[in-house]
């Protein structure tokens, strides 16, 4: 029952928040603080146990039940990045409703992990829906509506797919299904796997996301990002490997069609990413690119290849939300989020830095952080596979992965100081102490990947999917070795080395920014020192053609297709009363015309 | 024995009670309609709380049926009463604090006289008494729509009768064809009959009640008089016609070509008819500038939404259509009401001119809020289980394009719902402040609490609509119970 006591801490917590904030805003604060820190605490002792409950609400019984490991792992990402998220929303300004909302969307999104039946699973699937369309809410409207209406469509999905799978089998259970045709479990399993696309951000329904993560509160993009994405990435678990386990395992066509969706999102959200003058807009894409590998891996359907999604949505999780607290600090200082306009703070706030660039170093999957061993097995999994290209794709997602992070710490943290920020200090402990907090299992799970592998084994051997050769520091495939350890010793000892010879190096001399001159001119104020107005130009000129091929202009038509058809449909309510009556005596006339002649037994 | 004529009986009392004590006693109408109401819902509910476990029948005029005029409340009819009565008693309540239509004593007279009808037509088990409570509560209606001497109340007025009348005129025809082939005017008699007389008439007979109650119950496209009717009217008027009349004509359609007309064409017409009124309405209210219009709009589509789930004719679809019916009374008649004390205040009617409302009245702003998310059909609210309901019950006999419509027009509806829940929290400096007198929120708060209790423990209430599935489903129950015995 613990879990139902979490939840039930989150629900009444929500609320108390919200009526505690009418009273005294540090007063919700404080309760906000304890029931997440609760539900931290709470959930993170049923590590390694079985846990569940069943209630009955009388028109359904409602099972939640961890039944993978994968529901602790993703239950456990929700709350940590859930308390680390509303730790630093303190600082920003939101309604009272806000605090509401987000406990509420941990409850949804802790009940979605471990949803037993369809009807939990759909229920829980609409709480995160709604309550993280208020989460967005707060920050913007119109990406609220957006976002609301995209997710919806997902949802839509998934409960018909949940309606026509009751049909077949009389039963509300995720049950591995039997007794369907190849063709009926193929179109149940993409309409689910549609709906969980557009909680993942898979192309082409990724559109919401970069409206939505710009537009959302910043601490609550983090959450948004590291964790709601998440309850894609585990509904696709479910369905690729319990729900339609043999059959999707036998469906071989079906798994390279998944893993080049993955692979194409990855490169061309990269390419997108690398486009973006808002640094969140920026992050949008880096965090539709990643999930794409996330994708490409587990729909590859080798433990490998699993390992590597799994390891990749791990790491994923930790430093895609790194780098939108990060984000969240320098616009809670500089109130902005748009890289023209900011740079040089790197020595104003040196925390944030820190988390921005091994952020970043992760999410090129370098090492020795926690992006490296995923992307590392994700490509030996195609290669094994034999599936050249699309590791040649995914390579080349990976390249773009390091232009967009570039420009991003350069931007940022680089080059000149804007006068305007002189006076910016760090950004307070609420948004400091997440950056450091991830920046722990950043390099810990980047040297000993084991401690996230021996995790995902418990799931491969559970659902009977096979298993991987490694142990806490190393990997082994048929293609090789790898130690992340000594890969991490030998990065450290460069790192130490470069700096020793930058000591030993020859004297240095410190100037103020503008102590400098360029093509004989000396520089001020007005002059731009700083690169950052059309960054990659060079780039986008060459890609001209293909940045035109956007899939939102066939949306926009749709739209405006559906506008088109509420005009029409308008215009059949004339307002005349002639007309009505026309209507009905046409109508009663038809009926007679048609059904006159019949016998009706 | 608590008597359903007392229903009956009391609110013609009330009723012409105001009309003649009016001449002495001014402004007493609210009051007495309040009682009236209130003791109708006292009677209605102990009767339909009794009926789950043996149906109610009340004979008059000392025969037993076919031969004289009988009331029938079994759980279908009891929980079409309870759904009336309980929003008629909240509107009445609304009204206690809120100004009524002048002249106030003739509008509660013929609310009362409204309820009186949709009351009769849901309690009746005669063909021909059906049609007399049908145009007593048609003809109050077009009254009260049209009360506000304005434009647009009198051409929604106008429209509303012109098309209803030929609606009943048709409904009269259809009685004369089964009187004739019959020779009786007991809806369970008939029914027992319906074998042995003439086809073609019978099939004649079907599609001219088909007619009649879509015009009542707003199916496209025999609804044109709906948008104008709804807008031009009384907010409350409006509350009424999406709680009351509309569900009063809801049950005759159902009660007719369930149990009377059981003709197996009804599936497929109830179902086309159904889904086409819910996307064209959803559509035409995607367009709408005025809040009025757009909830007369969604009001229609939703009707039509509940027509095509009883079309589907199984007990989950019927449980789940009774649920919708429920959830879409609720709703609607809170959001007519709050648009009322919106109207009240401050006069505005546009969509635009709600800008920032709900950021600046709290309380408007969570009840607009709740009433929209339930009737979106969210979670923790008791729309999510009557949407599922619905979903999982279209998915379980395989209408695969129904379901798929329905989901179209659900996403378009949250659409401009969720716009107008952008207006009301826009940020607007300007936006005014509203006085909320606490007995004209009463309803809409017992409403809200309605919505949030359902949403999380819906078992409360799902019983009830089981019962009432299975008896609008077995037919034959329903002939046993009246002539049967």
């Amino acid at each position: 029952m613990t879990l139902f006591y979490i939840l039930l801490i989150l629900f009444v917590g929500g609320i108390l928040t919200y009526l505690g904030a009418k009273i005294s805003k540090h007063l919700g604060h404080a309760i906000a603080f304890t029931s997440s820190a609760l539900s931290l605490y709470f959930h993170s002792i049923l590590y390694g146990k079985l846990y569940g409950f069943t209630i009955d609400i009388g028109l359904f019984k409602l099972h939640a039940v961890a039944f993978s490991p994968l529901s602790w792992l993703i239950g456990e990402i929700v709350v940590v990045i859930g308390f680390l998220s509303i730790l630093a929303s303190f600082k920003e300004k939101h309604s009272d409703f806000y605090y509401l909302s987000v406990q509420f969307l941990l409850a949804g999104m802790l009940l979605f992990v471990n949803a037993y039946d369809s009807i939990t699973l759909f229920l829980s699937l609409e709480l995160v829906t709604l309550f993280s369309f208020f989460g967005i809410w707060d920050g913007g409207k119109e990406s609220a509506v957006k976002y609301l209406i995209w997710n919806l469509l997902g949802a839509y999905f998934i409960v018909a797919a949940i309606a026509i799978l009751y049909r077949f089998t009389g039963s509300y259970f995720m049950n591995e299904v039997h007794y369907l045709s190849e063709a009926q479990k193929l179109v149940l399993f993409l309409l689910l796997f549609a709906g969980f696309a557009v909680k993942s951000a898979l192309m082409p329904f990724h559109v919401w996301v970069k409206d939505a993560y710009r537009d959302s509160p910043h601490s609550f993009t983090a959450l948004l990002s590291g964790a709601v994405s998440k309850i894609g990435i585990f509904g696709y678990f479910l369905i690729m490997f319990y729900t339609f386990a043999k059959f999707f395992i036998g469906a071989k066509y079906l798994q390279l069609t998944l893993a080049w969706l993955g692979g194409i999102t990855a490169l061309f959200a990269g390419i997108y990413a690398t486009t973006k003058d808002d640094s969140k807009e920026l992050l949008a894409y880096s965090s539709i690119s990643q999930l794409g590998y996330v994708v490409a891996g587990i729909a590859l359907a080798t433990p490998l290849s699993i390992s590597a999604g799994a390891f990749q949505f791990v790491g994923h999780a930790i430093f895609e939300t790194l780098l939108f607290f990060t984000i969240a600090s320098v616009a809670y200082r500089t109130g902005t989020t748009r890289m023209t306009e900011l740079g040089g703070l790197i020595k104003k706030m040196p925390v944030s830095f820190i988390g921005l660039l091994f952020g970043i170093i992760a999410l090129s999957g370098i090492p020795p952080t926690v992006g490296f061993p995923g992307k590392w097995m994700l490509y030996e999994s195609f290669i094994i596979e034999g599936r050249i290209l699309l590791a040649a794709v995914i390579f080349t997602a990976s390249i773009t992965a390091f232009l967009y992070s570039f420009r991003l710490v350069y931007s940022i943290f680089l080059g000149p100081l804007p006068s305007k920020y002189e006076d910016v200090k760090e950004a307070p402990f609420n948004f400091t102490f997440p950056i450091i907090v991830l920046l722990i299992p950043l390099l810990l799970f980047g040297v000993q990947p084991g401690i996230v592998l021996y995790y995902i084994d418990r799931f491969l051997s559970i659902f009977g999917i096979g298993k991987i050769e490694h142990s806490y520091s190393y990997i082994v495939t048929s293609l090789g070795k790898f130690n992340a350890l000594y890969v991490g010793i030998v990065f450290a000892a460069a790192f130490v080395f470069a700096f020793i010879v930058y000591l030993l190096g020859g004297r240095t001399r410190k100037v103020h920014q503008f102590d400098n001159f360029t093509a004989g001119e000396v520089v001020d104020e007005t002059y731009k020192l700083h690169y950052v107005d059309d960054f990659y130009l060079f780039l986008e000129r060459e890609i001209k053609g293909f940045l035109k091929l956007r899939i939102e202009s066939l949306y926009d038509w749709l739209s405006k297709f559906v506008d088109g058809l509420g005009d029409a449909a308008r215009r059949v309510y004339s307002g005349s009363h002639g007309d009505y009556i026309a209507y009905l005596g046409f109508t009663l006339l038809l009926l007679i015309l048609i059904y006159g002649g019949k016998l009706w037994f | 024995m608590v008597n359903p004529i007392l229903i009956i009986a009391i609110s013609l009392f009330g009723a012409f009670f105001i009309a003649l004590i009016s001449p002495f006693v001014k402004r007493t109408g609210k009051i007495i309609a309040f009682l009236t109401i209130g003791f109708d819902l006292y009677i209605g509910a102990t009767l339909a709380l009794k009926s789950l476990r043996t149906p109610v029948i009340a004979y008059t005029a000392g025969f037993k049926p076919p031969f004289s005029i009988n009331l029938v409340v079994e759980p279908f009819s009891a929980v079409f009463l309870l759904i009336v009565l309980t929003i008629s008693f909240l509107i009445s309540l609304y009204y206690l604090a809120h100004p009524g239509e002048e002249p106030e004593d003739k509008f509660f007279t013929l609310l009362i006289l409204n309820i009186t009808g949709a009351s009769g037509i849901i309690m009746t088990g005669d063909l021909f008494n059906l049609f007399v409570f049908f145009e007593i509560t048609a003809i109050s209606s077009y009254a009260l729509v049209s009360i506000r001497k304005q434009k647009a109340s009198l051409e929604g007025g106008i429209k509303y009768l012109i098309i209803s009348s030929i609606g009943s005129s048709l409904f009269l025809v259809a009685i004369a064809l089964l009187y004739g082939q019959t020779g009786t005017l007991n809806i369970a008699d008939i029914a027992a009959k319906l074998p042995f007389i003439n086809k073609s008439v019978a099939l004649v007979a079907f599609l001219l009640i088909l007619v009649a109650f879509f015009v009542e119950s707003e199916i496209f496209p025999f609804n044109g008089w709906a948008p104008d009717a709804y807008q031009g009217a009384g907010e409350g008027i409006s509350a009424l016609l999406a709680g009351v009349i509309s569900k009063a004509g809801l049950y005759a359609l159902i009660r007719l070509t369930f149990t009377l007309l059981d003709l197996p064409l009804r599936s497929k017409l109830l179902i086309v008819f159904g889904i086409m009124t819910f996307l064209i309405a959803e559509l035409s209210a995607l367009k709408q500038k005025r809040v009025k219009r757009m909830l007369a709009y969604s009001s229609i589509g939703q009707m039509g939404l509940v027509v095509a789930i009883f079309g589907i004719g199984t007990i989950p679809a019927l449980k789940a259509a009774i649920f919708q019916g429920v959830n879409h009374a609720v709703s609607k008649v809170a959001l007519f009401l709050l648009v009322g004390m919106v109207i009240k205040n401050l006069g505005i009617y546009k969509l635009d001119d709600y800008k920032g409302l709900g950021r600046k009245n709290p309380l408007l702003g969570l009840l607009f809020s709740l009433a929209i998310l339930n009737l979106l059909g969210f979670p923790l609210f008791a729309g999510f289980w009557s949407k599922l309901s619905i979903l999982l019950s279209t998915g379980k006999q395989g209408l695969y394009l129904l379901l798929s419509l329905i989901l179209t027009g659900a996403i378009v509806e949250v659409y401009y719902y969720v716009r107008f829940m952008k207006i009301l929290y826009e940020r607007n400096e300007e936006a005014s402040h509203l006085e909320i007198h606490l007995l004209e929120a009463i309803p809409i708060i017992a409403m809200a609490a309605f919505i949030i209790i359902i949403g999380v423990n819906p078992g409360l209430i799902t019983p009830l609509f089981e019962k009432a599935s299975e008896a609008i489903f077995m037919k034959f129950s329903y002939i046993n119970l009246v002539i049967g015995g």
